[in-house]
């Protein structure tokens, strides 16, 4: 593990007890240019763990929490007729002067305020009025959404779930960290607590770095199977989409970069494809009784692993 | 495919003999060497794992299981509509759900009631399975025996006798029938043939249709008892038709090609024998059954016999029919007449080039008898370069070469003894490893090297000389750990290895 990032998740750690799977995902994802959806029940720190990562690195955080009349120009920005100068003048955005959003309960939004979302998620970048204003960099966002009492929400098309590389859930404490938890919470709120241990250049730096980690031909080959496998499974509808190959392998590179490597193994694939790829697969029948982490570790169990695939070629043939 | 082109090239060979030899001893060469050749064919059908019945039923048994399972699972129930039958509304279910919901399978009663069967089913395959490895061994004395029968000439004369006993009771038969039995010569046998004709067919076709076996053996064993009985053995053609009749009604339903292959087998199997065993009355016997006739003529004034003076071995004896004789001449009821006949036979001529055809196919035969002893040499020979090639790519200049090289043969002979855990990463082999029986510290130097495979594999990072030295010890450990567990055919499989420290 990285320096530099072990003391960002030491920080983050002493707000959230317990969950460092999950930071580590998170920092990934961060590094990885991409966008998380945190998927879970309330009350299980979605919201603090947001706020704890941006201010342990220094980001500009910015928080949008969505209800049916939120407008999309609440988002990107508008223009405005100023009367003194005559002309139309822009006024930007919550997401221009964001590094890290965090939008929380966006599946209660309406379809054109998620739909403002889509291109600042994936060009980073914002067109009002015609013109285009790029978003700062980096750009995060962190989208949570309630999987319990969602009545009156809309639910995300799955063209936008399809944008965030990565969809993890919090979960509950168990006893230790819940006891710590609350510990912690007996005097101040740990939150303003949380001290800033990097810059936003060195962020930027990093995730260069994770760019230029190295994804063989046989990783490829794995992701493209693991990928075309998940579309003929006999129990999925809508299988992985070239996008999400596209992001196994930046996530994976992520992975590997977090263990001080700079190549791409089997293993990093395997740890990153359940959480990118898990919403991103639609099953048959809701009422099958295979769910997709089934499915999903069904399809790492069956396809063929790189490191048995890359049998030297020449000397032993399959028999 | 090869296979089958070797069956049908050894069947036709068989075939050209049969007309072109007349030496019974080729002729069961020839057999013995054919079923030989079915023998790896049968073993498959037997032992293949995914082509037994045993196998099978297990299927079908795991299939059935499975919809009784998903039976409990909300997979077959569905909501309900306006107009579905009340009866068939999941009670238990809506009340868990609150909505009516409706069962949707029709098998659902029909694997309550067969549960108990199924049990009963698995049982059944168990016992087919001990019963095919128990046909497999008495497959094997088969041709052993046939060899025996052949080589042995005791046994050989022997079988002559025992032929010539058969022949005697069925003459003694006939003479018996034909005193006791008046018969009127003159009736027409027509409409009898005709509906002993259509009998036997209808017979056949219930053999046929309903496959039951011993229905099969009761039809075979009495177109035997017919033949014999009247002492008028049918055409050897007759008879192969009978037995390929036989072998389809005893075949497996529903035709698959492997049935269809099977049978093919066992026709042809059929048909050699039939050929080999029916060749006519050899010399020994017809001259041993002369007692018999002699009896006969004391008993029969009347008989006349003709033709005995002449020396046997020369001519075909056969016993005519009386009505067929003297059709022209008037005979009563009471008068019968048993006569012998000798017709001359005429010597065959034989192209002059089926001599060379002999002896070229007999040069053949003589050749792959003689090559098979020095194949496994061969074989072994083709192991031991193969491992030399891999020892050169060892200690190559090329050390990720040499590092996967040396760590996938690690991985393949842990596989070989059942140690691998399956299709996963390397990596994660150590857990599987450790609970093994391994020695101290085997599972994370593997583990170590595991890494090192993943740097060569995956990267272009250098590797050390050093690392390469631990891989080729990793591969003496697991030589040594290999060997303990493996069975005499893997170890015979690392003998080829073994060069590679030389």
């Amino acid at each position: 593990m990285r320096q530099e990032l072990e003391k960002v998740i030491l920080e983050v750690e002493n707000v959230i007890a317990g969950k460092r799977n999950v930071i580590e995902k998170l920092l990934m994802a961060l590094l990885a240019g991409g966008h998380v959806l945190l998927d879970d029940v309330p009350g299980v720190g979605k919201t603090t763990l947001a706020v704890a990562l941006s201010h342990a690195m220094d980001l500009a955080y910015k928080r949008v929490q969505f209800t049916p009349d939120v407008l999309p120009s609440d988002l990107v920005g508008f223009s405005m007729y100023e009367q003194s100068t005559g002309k139309f003048v822009y006024h930007p955005g919550v997401l221009n002067c964001a590094n890290l959003l965090l939008g929380d309960e966006i599946n209660r939004a309406s379809n054109k305020t998620q739909s403002a979302l889509l291109e600042a998620m994936e060009e980073k970048q914002v067109t009002v009025d015609g013109s285009t204003y790029s978003l700062m960099t980096p750009f995060l966002v962190i989208a949570t959404q309630n999987t319990v009492g969602a009545a009156g929400s809309q639910f995300l098309p799955f063209a936008q779930i399809d944008r965030f590389m990565v969809r993890l859930s919090v979960g509950y404490p168990d006893y230790d960290a819940q006891m710590a938890m609350l510990r912690a919470r007996q005097g101040c709120n740990p939150e303003d607590r949380v001290q800033c241990v990097m810059q936003k250049e060195k962020l930027l730096s990093m995730q260069s770095e994770v760019k230029h980690v190295s994804s063989k031909e046989a990783i490829l080959d794995y992701i493209t199977r693991l990928t075309i496998a998940s579309r003929n499974h006999e129990a999925v509808k809508v299988g992985i989409s070239p996008r999400g190959a596209i992001f196994l392998d930046r996530m994976s590179k992520a992975h590997a970069w977090m263990d001080e490597r700079d190549y791409v193994t089997g293993s990093d694939v395997q740890a990153v494809f359940q959480d990118v790829c898990g919403h991103r697969v639609l099953l048959k029948d809701t009422s099958d009784r295979k769910n997709v982490e089934e499915v999903l570790s069904d399809l790492v169990r069956t396809v063929e692993s790189p490191d048995r695939r890359s049998r030297f070629v020449g000397m032993w043939k399959k028999e | 495919m090869k296979r089958r082109l070797i069956y049908g090239f050894w069947f036709l060979l068989t075939v050209c003999l049969y007309f072109f030899e007349n030496n019974m001893g080729t002729r069961c060469i020839l057999l013995c060497t054919f079923l030989l050749l079915l023998v790896p064919r049968l073993r498959t059908l037997i032992f293949s794992p995914d082509h037994t019945d045993a196998q099978a039923i297990d299927l079908e048994w795991d299939s059935r299981f499975q919809v009784q399972q998903e039976e409990d699972e909300p997979g077959c129930v569905r909501d309900y509509h306006p107009g579905d039958p009340v009866n068939r509304i999941h009670w238990k279910l809506s009340a868990k759900r609150n909505t009516l919901l409706v069962r949707e399978n029709e098998k659902t009663s029909w694997v309550y009631e067969n549960r108990e069967k199924q049990s009963c089913n698995r049982k059944k395959a168990e016992s087919k399975k001990w019963k095919r490895k128990a046909v497999w061994i008495c497959a094997c004395f088969v041709p052993v025996i046939m060899a025996l029968l052949v080589t042995i000439p005791a046994a050989r004369q022997g079988l002559y006798v025992l032929a010539n006993t058969v022949y005697d009771a069925s003459e003694q038969l006939n003479a018996y029938a034909y005193i006791h039995f008046p018969v009127d010569m003159n009736q027409s046998t027509q409409l009898t043939s005709v509906l002993l004709g259509t009998l036997f067919l209808a017979l056949a076709a219930i053999a046929c249709l309903t496959g039951s076996r011993i229905f099969s053996f009761i039809l075979l064993g009495s177109f035997h008892v017919f033949q014999i009985y009247f002492g008028l053995p049918f055409p050897a053609l007759a008879n192969i038709g009978l037995y390929v009749l036989f072998v389809l009604s005893i075949a497996q339903r529903p035709w698959t090609k492997r049935s269809i292959m099977m049978l093919a087998g066992w026709s042809a199997a059929a048909i050699l024998a039939v050929l080999l065993i029916w060749p006519g009355v050899h010399e020994t016997t017809e001259t041993a059954s002369e007692w018999v006739r002699d009896q006969l003529s004391k008993m029969m004034p009347q008989v006349s016999v003709e033709g005995l003076e002449q020396p046997y071995g020369m001519q075909e004896t056969r016993h005519v029919h009386p009505q067929t004789l003297s059709s022209g001449e008037q005979m009563s009821g009471k008068d019968r007449e048993y006569r012998l006949v000798t017709i001359e036979k005429e010597p065959i001529s034989i192209p002059y080039w089926v001599n060379y055809l002999k002896i070229a196919l007999l040069l053949i035969l003589t050749a792959v008898v003689m090559v098979i002893p020095f194949l496994p040499f061969v074989l072994l020979d083709g192991r031991r370069k193969k491992a030399l090639q891999a020892r050169e790519i060892f200690q190559s200049e090329q050390i990720h070469e040499a590092v996967q090289a040396i760590f996938q043969l690690v991985v393949s002979w842990l596989e070989g003894v059942n140690m691998g855990p399956g299709n996963s990463l390397y990596r994660t082999w150590t857990g599987h490893l450790e609970e093994a029986d391994v020695p101290e510290g085997y599972a994370e130097r593997f583990e170590e090297c595991a890494i090192v495979f993943e740097k060569a594999v995956y990267s272009d990072h250098p590797i050390s000389e050093d690392d390469r030295k631990k891989a080729l010890e990793l591969l003496g450990e697991t030589e040594e750990i290999v060997k303990a567990k493996a069975d005499w055919k893997q170890r015979l499989h690392l003998k080829y290895w073994e060069c590679l420290w030389i």
